[in-house]
């Protein structure tokens, strides 16, 4: 049957499930930086100081938004607190009649920048590095709070899966000539990729000239499997499942297809300990480098 | 907002009688606030609230319309609007920052469009009080059987001043609707064999369904990993995470091996820093206040958990053969032997399970297709259409198929059998729709050495089948 059966669809196959401002996918814009799951924590002007440091320190947050019905007054902060604090004479604290603790945090506040959900993050490097903090929407809608821990983890989700699929290809060349002489290599080379490259002389023949998948088809072709066995480990289709699995997300990864899911990047991290396991092992066994 | 019996069609949309009407009936005077659709799978629920949606935007150009639906079916309802012409809207999280950023008001739910959210992002506190300070025209809540407890009273709360309420259901309703309002529920009831075409004839039956039990003999080596699994289930049972996700390793295990080398990592990774932060915690003057992290399990628990996933990970290396998947490629055989033509669709629970499967099938020479939830829509677009056209192999995960249109598939073989007979029929609602045109025959291993009649993988599988799929055929 040569046309497509009529039966057959996939509904969601066009730009339909893409988001609709596209320009917050492709940029790293302060939207993509602020936790996805974030609640934002305030406190009213007339909270005490004991209160919103117990809040702070039951949140594990520095610094927290003081809010008067909609209306963002500034930041109460443990720095706010300490300046205003250490700033103080003795009269003043004298004339205060209470401990510190029972006083407002109105007292206390400092003033962080706003910056637009959908401007470039680094627009805000500047008053990040001298506040520690930033506040996202306006004075009259408060949307979210940047740290600069939110900076590092979202800075970290994104560069730590080409680090992962770095260390995963060249723990892959290591193995692979663990198991093969360079000769080998390129004999195994020619055997299980002149099909794919269109005969033997185009088959790429050193580890640096191949792709992922060619790592892949070298791995698990069943001539070279007896060779892979004793670095690799457990059977073939285990193992070519791995590298499958790591190849489909590397290919998405690099080819910036879409964005990589916890799940992905779980799976990153399984196999790269995996291999990183066959490396300690072979260190362990501290065999000759090839095997004829 | 009644109209004449010829103009009952919504242009751009193709609705079958029964669908039109009930289109008609949501917009009737005559009808009470909440409609109520309950409807067996595969019968156009989905199309006939798209028509919905179409007539609300055709009578109301500056309509508001609510879609509440399954996370994973945000993007199907988007591309069925979109090909209704229908202007619609997905908001996550990302979407409802910039909506907020973007309006100076306080509404911020825009008109002439429909607005889909799924139910976990709805039901947030920040956006439920949103939605329910916004004037919904129609709110349309898809699987509405999903929303029990604590989601129904968050529903009841965003629909509080909707005009009107659309509730669709697979599953007979035994839900509280006095929730809403006593007595102000127009119910509506489609039944298989009283559908009718376009011509008013009775659509055609289906061909039938054909279950075939394929049993599977596991090997001590096998049994022994997952005595040592259920081991691992019980020592984790009401520590790190409650209760759900340690129940999930069995589902992980008797996937596949590559199911569950995963979770056994992180199992490892996560109580070794339970482990760091518990000696920590000792170390520090603190330690007498029991200022140990609150989800951590008991020290000597998370030990023993450590000890059992590494011993799983060793007896996992150590089995050199998959029985399951043995017998899986045998039937793949088989079933190749057959006749021409065939759509075979593989479907696993995991995406793990589906790469393990689709080395199998290519260590057995031949090809396959992949369909996973983490593809891009055009790999995935592209993989359903060569396996439209070509036919042969499809390995799926089941989060994939949810919108897809499975009426070719000629044979399915479920790797992982969904647990309840719900999900069961979800699934096959994907394949058992009209316009289907040859037998299906639906394929499921069963653990032929399990012991335990009523606990074991066969006795609950034979009992949901049994319970309303018709009966199975053991090979």
């Amino acid at each position: 049957m040569g046309a497509s059966f009529p039966n057959l669809r996939l509904l969601d196959h066009s730009a339909a499930a893409r988001k609709l401002d596209l320009a917050s996918e492709v940029f790293h814009r302060i939207n993509r930086i602020i936790p996805q799951d974030q609640v934002v924590l305030s406190v009213p002007p007339k909270c005490r100081v004991r209160d919103a440091i117990a809040l702070l320190k039951k949140h594990g947050y520095s610094q927290v938004p003081v809010v008067d019905g909609s209306e963002v007054l500034g930041v109460f902060s443990f720095r706010s607190f300490a300046q205003e604090a250490a700033g103080a004479t003795l009269d003043e604290w004298n004339k205060e009649k209470c401990a510190p603790g029972d006083l407002p945090v109105d007292e206390f506040l400092e003033q962080f920048e706003f910056a637009r959900v959908t401007e470039e993050m680094n627009r805000v490097f500047d008053a990040m590095d001298r506040d520690n903090g930033v506040l996202v929407g306006t004075p009259d809608r408060l949307i979210g709070v940047l740290t600069p821990m939110d900076f590092l983890r979202y800075l970290y989700q994104v560069a730590s899966p080409f680090v992962m699929v770095l260390e995963i290809e060249l723990a892959l060349r290591l193995l692979i000539r663990r198991a093969l002489t360079d000769e080998n290599i390129a004999a195994a080379s020619r055997r299980c990729l002149a099909v794919v490259y269109g005969g033997e002389d185009r088959v790429p023949t050193t580890l640096e000239e191949m792709t992922f998948d060619n790592y892949q088809s070298l791995i698990s072709h069943g001539d070279n499997w007896a060779q892979f066995e004793p670095v690799f480990g457990g059977n073939r289709t285990r193992a070519s499942a791995k590298l499958k699995e790591i190849g489909a997300i590397r290919n998405d990864l690099f080819h910036f297809k879409r964005e990589i899911t916890m799940q992905d990047h779980q799976t990153l991290a399984a196999h790269r300990n995996w291999l990183l396991n066959k490396v300690k092992q072979q260190e362990a066994h501290c065999e000759p480098e090839v095997q004829p | 907002m009644s109209q004449p019996e010829n103009e009952r069609q919504e242009p751009g949309l193709r609705l079958l009688p029964h669908q039109a009407n009930f289109v008609e009936t949501v917009f009737s005077p005559s009808s009470k606030r909440i409609i109520l659709l309950e409807a067996a799978v595969g019968l156009g629920k989905s199309a006939a609230t798209v028509g919905v949606a179409s007539r609300l935007l055709r009578e109301r150009p500056m309509g508001r319309g609510l879609f509440l639906v399954p996370a994973a079916l945000r993007s199907q309802f988007s591309a069925m609007l979109r090909a209704a012409n229908v202007p619609s809207v997905v908001v996550d999280r990302y979407m409802y920052r910039e909506m907020l950023d973007a309006t100076a008001a306080r509404e911020i739910w825009p008109t002439g469009k429909v607005a889909i959210l799924s139910f976990d992002f709805a039901f947030q506190p920040d956006v439920q009080d949103s939605l329910s300070a916004c004037q919904w025209d129609i709110v349309l809540v898809d699987e509405w059987h999903l929303t029990r407890g604590v989601r129904s009273e968050s529903l009841r709360h965003i629909t509080a001043s909707a005009e009107k309420i659309v509730l669709v259901t697979a599953t007979a309703p035994d839900m509280e609707l006095s929730r809403f309002a006593a007595g102000d529920v127009t119910g509506v009831k489609w039944r298989r064999d009283l559908v009718v075409d376009a011509s008013g004839k009775p659509l055609p039956t289906l061909p039938q369904m054909i279950f075939h039990e394929i049993p599977v003999d596991l090997s001590a080596a096998e049994l022994e990993l997952r005595g040592r699994i259920s081991e691992l289930v019980k020592v984790l049972l009401g520590g790190v995470g409650g209760n759900v996700w340690p129940k999930m390793l069995l589902r992980h295990v008797e996937s596949s091996p590559a199911a569950i080398e995963v979770p056994l990592q992180r199992i490892k990774e996560k109580v070794a820093t339970i482990l760091d932060s518990a000696e920590e915690a000792l170390n520090r003057d603190d330690a007498a206040s029991g200022d140990i992290p609150t989800d951590s399990l008991d020290r000597s628990k998370a030990e023993q958990a450590a000890e059992l996933a590494e011993r799983a990970l060793q007896e996992i290396e150590a089995i050199g053969s998959d029985s399951k998947l043995n017998t899986f490629g045998s039937l793949l055989t088989r079933i190749e032997q057959g006749t021409v033509h065939r759509r075979i669709l593989v479907l696993t629970d995991f995406r793990a399970t589906l790469f393990y499967v689709a080395a199998e099938i290519e260590e057995r020479g031949l090809a396959c297709q992949f369909l996973h939830g983490s593809m891009d829509t055009d790999d995935r677009a592209r993989s359903f259409e060569s396996f439209s056209s070509a036919g042969g192999i499809l390995v799926a995960t089941r989060s994939a198929i949810e919108g897809l249109d499975g009426r070719g598939v000629t044979d399915l073989v479920l790797y992982d059998v969904p647990r309840t007979q719900a999900a069961l029929r979800k699934v096959l609602s994907r394949f058992d729709r009209f316009g289907r045109v040859s037998e299906l025959s639906v394929y499921f291993f069963v653990q032929s050495d399990s012991d335990d009649p009523t606990q074991g993988p066969r006795g609950r599988l034979a009992e949901i089948i049994r319970s309303g799929l018709g009966e199975s055929t053991p090979q």
